[in-house]
């Protein structure tokens, strides 16, 4: 049941509008910190990532808020609407956390520094949507 | 003849400009196994509150709710849950589906949640289908369905946990008349078919023909009036 559940909603955030832009904004964040190698550079694209991570989710907001809506009207416990709405979010923090990982194999000097900044960045404001959205 | 739902005494306020306003006055209500009820009201009247409330998905403040033998003053939010999984379905006035999703997939969603094996989800959604008519629209987004289809899915959904309660808001609301009388009559064969309990609240009076208790809102006071 959980299985059917999470796939259901992993293929619903990867068919919306927001986690497209979010895909192209990857690719372009790769190409870009492979081509400038700098700290400065580093943290302007990761406070860009997240303005992009939280555009996405509003501009898919009314999906979201449809799909959570639904399964809390069918009898949905809150355990699985937590879930579904994570699965929701997190695949956009994936989709930026590899196009960074990928560029940082080439910059190992800065890799502790920039990866500590966005998970804890990544987390912070995961929960706070999440916290946004069950309210 | 058992009761399916017993309304004693209920109020519910709603916090507006820093002041309280009583919604449902007073509410009593008693409903046998097998009847189909029409509450009307105007807009703003508490219909749609009444119907929440029914539906576990709003909590009295104060008064007693019991559907199917169970208070749902007593339940938690997990046992409010499970009850719309099993006993009482609810169809919103926006039809609750999901856009992107076939007709297929948003009728299986109440069965993934009671965790039915694959053969058995396919078995009942094919069953609602034909029985609603709907089989050769089973792929189809809802997004592409007219408002009388997307009623009928919404309807399918409720339907394929086989509840003892079905609760529709404004169902013919968003439809033209011979589509909304469609739809009652299908509640209707529902009722007889499915032995299913039935409240329907609208603000359109033409409902009223459709059913064997009339009672009306206004005010959030409820009164049964004679047919």
């Amino acid at each position: 049941m959980l299985r059917e559940i999470v796939l259901k909603s992993f293929r619903y955030s990867l068919s919306r509008t927001g986690m497209h832009y979010i895909i192209i904004f990857s690719i372009t964040s790769y190409i870009y910190l492979c081509m400038y190698r700098s700290v400065l550079v580093f943290i302007v694209m990761l406070f860009l990532s997240i303005l992009m991570v939280v555009a996405s989710i509003l501009s898919d907001r009314r999906d979201v808020i449809q799909f959570i809506s639904v399964f809390h009207l069918v009898g949905a416990r809150r355990k699985i609407l937590f879930m579904t709405i994570t699965i929701f979010i997190l695949p956009r923090f994936f989709s930026i956390s590899i196009a960074y990982s990928i560029a940082m194999i080439s910059s190992p000097s800065m890799l502790p520094l920039i990866f500590s900044i966005h998970i804890i960045a990544a987390l912070i404001l995961s929960l706070i949507i999440v916290k946004g959205i069950m309210l | 003849m058992s009761m399916v739902v017993i309304v004693r005494h209920l109020w519910k306020y709603y916090i507006a400009l820093g002041s309280s306003i009583a919604i449902l006055k007073d509410v009593n209500l008693l409903v046998k196994r097998g009847e189909i009820i029409g509450i009307h009201g105007p807009s703003g009247a508490g219909k749609t509150t009444l119907l929440k409330i029914l539906a576990g998905l709003e909590r009295p403040d104060s008064g007693e709710v019991i559907v199917e033998g169970y208070n749902l003053n007593l339940l938690d939010d997990e046992g409010l849950a499970l009850l719309r999984t099993s006993i009482v379905s609810y169809i919103p006035q926006d039809y609750g589906l999901i856009d992107e999703f076939t007709v297929y997939e948003n009728i299986e969603i109440p069965l993934l949640l009671i965790g039915l094996p694959e053969r058995e989800r396919r078995n009942s959604i094919y069953n609602i289908l034909d029985y609603m008519g709907l089989r050769d629209k089973e792929k189809i987004k809802v997004k592409y369905l007219s408002g009388g289809e997307k009623q009928r899915v919404s309807i399918a959904r409720s339907l394929v946990i086989t509840p003892s309660l079905l609760l529709a808001d404004e169902p013919t609301a968003n439809l033209d008349w011979d589509n909304a009388k469609k739809v009652l009559e299908l509640f209707n064969k529902i009722n007889k078919d499915f032995k299913t309990t039935i409240i329907i609240v609208s603000h359109d009076t033409r409902v009223l023909e459709f059913v064997t208790r009339r009672f009306v809102l206004y005010d959030g006071i409820l009164k049964e009036v004679e047919i």
